[in-house]
């Protein structure tokens, strides 16, 4: 046992205790594994090697079938090709008609249609810029809602207001023949016999004039 | 590890794997032969004997596919004590990504491992020796069993992990410290 010397004088000189320590395993393995562990490894090796010989761990698969399943199973797929044989042996013609020559001159007018689609796509060609910077087209529009603005508030106050007439302007525009036409139509006044008389030599009694006042909204006490 | 006799027999063992009329013979006798030291190489490194299973299983399994191929330019337990440990490391790798823990919670899973144990005794010795191996870093703990446990020398440890004598018994050395600092805290 030189070599447990050897381990041991290496642990003394490094003063260590360790030196005085067993150094069996506290665990163990399983009885009979080695003596076992050769021809279990000589197996997997033999498998690895030789794929075809994979142990078979039981072909039974755990799916439920259907009770008569595969009775039936025959008469369903003969029946299935049948009908799909009586599919195939229709008549491939249609019941509709197709006008003589249509499909001589189709190609014709697909082209023509084609190309003045074409030349539509051209004229209206878009331009995509080379470079696009984020915001730009928001900025734009932005702009264009703010002139407009300016230009609707411009005209507004150029309409509005600069071309509005005063009251007194508008008035002053009335004749005199328009307000006694107006007089004499609305209340029935003769007019020429008002602007005439003599206020001191009107006929009127008081009573008259106070009710008047009253029903124009003067009182009787002012 | 190998005596020079042994070593004539490793050479015996690949020459006749390589004619393909021995080579079942030859192959049998060589898991015979090495299946012990590589089990508890994993097993140190795993825990479990479920997945020490089957690592060593696809360590042999490599060797068959490899074995004709190999040149001795090392010795055939160096070869093989490198293609388990890789297997175990690379299993190893393969538990975090799919757990998604870090290392230090690695360490913790292995703890756990060891406890759920049959027969796990936190009295015995050989269990909170266990314990304190599992507090080590993946290399450091390979380190720790090959030297301790499979008493490999440094240069056959450099051929396996592929890492220089020097820092080998370096990290060896930590590893003692950091294994008595855990027992003592016990």
């Amino acid at each position: 046992m030189n070599k447990e010397n050897g381990i041991s004088q290496e642990l003394i000189s490094m003063d260590s205790f360790l030196a005085g320590y067993s150094r069996k395993m506290p665990y163990s393995a399983p009885a009979g594994y080695f003596s076992n562990f050769g021809a279990e490894l000589t197996g997997t090796i033999e498998i690895l090697d030789k794929p075809e010989l994979m142990p078979l761990w039981g072909r039974a698969l755990p799916y439920f079938v259907p009770g008569g399943y595969f009775e039936a199973l025959t008469d369903h797929i003969v029946s299935m090709a049948v009908t799909s044989d009586a599919i195939s042996n229709m008549p491939v013609g249609s019941s509709y008609n197709v006008p003589a020559g249509y499909f001589e001159t189709l190609p014709g007018q697909m082209l023509l249609a084609a190309k003045a689609s074409d030349v539509e796509v051209k004229t209206h060609a878009k331009l995509i810029p080379l470079r696009r910077r984020k915001g730009r087209s928001t900025i734009r529009w932005a702009a264009a809602a703010v002139m407009l603005m300016c230009i609707g508030l411009g005209s507004f106050e150029a309409f509005y207001s600069g071309a509005q007439p005063s009251h007194e302007k508008m008035l002053s525009s009335v004749t005199s023949g328009d307000i006694h036409d107006y007089l004499q139509h609305t209340y029935r006044l003769d007019v020429d016999q008002i602007v005439s008389a003599d206020i001191n030599n009107l006929q009127v009694d008081s009573k008259d004039i106070i009710q008047y006042l009253n029903e124009t909204g003067w009182d009787q006490t002012e | 590890m190998p005596d020079p006799s042994d070593q004539l027999d490793d050479h015996i063992l690949v020459a006749s794997f390589k004619n393909e009329q021995t080579r079942e013979e030859a192959f049998t006798k060589l898991v015979h032969k090495y299946q012990e030291r590589l089990y508890w190489h994993i097993r140190r490194m795993v825990v479990e004997h479920e997945d020490t299973n089957d690592i060593l299983q696809n360590v042999f399994i490599k060797v068959w596919k490899n074995l004709a191929e190999f040149r001795e330019e090392s010795n055939l337990y160096t070869w093989l004590y490198r293609i388990g440990t890789n297997e175990a490391l690379t299993w190893i790798e393969q538990q975090k990504r799919r757990s998604s823990v870090s290392i230090s919670e690695n360490e913790d899973v292995f703890a756990e491992r060891l406890t759920a144990q049959k027969d796990f005794d936190p009295n015995m010795v050989e269990w909170k020796l266990q314990q304190a191996i599992h507090t080590l870093p993946e290399k450091q703990k390979l380190v720790f069993n090959l030297r301790y446990y499979d008493e490999m020398p440094y240069e056959d440890m450099a051929g396996v992990l592929g890492t220089s004598v020097g820092a080998l018994k370096a990290s060896y050395h930590h590893a003692v410290k950091k294994v008595e600092a855990f027992l003592k805290g016990i």
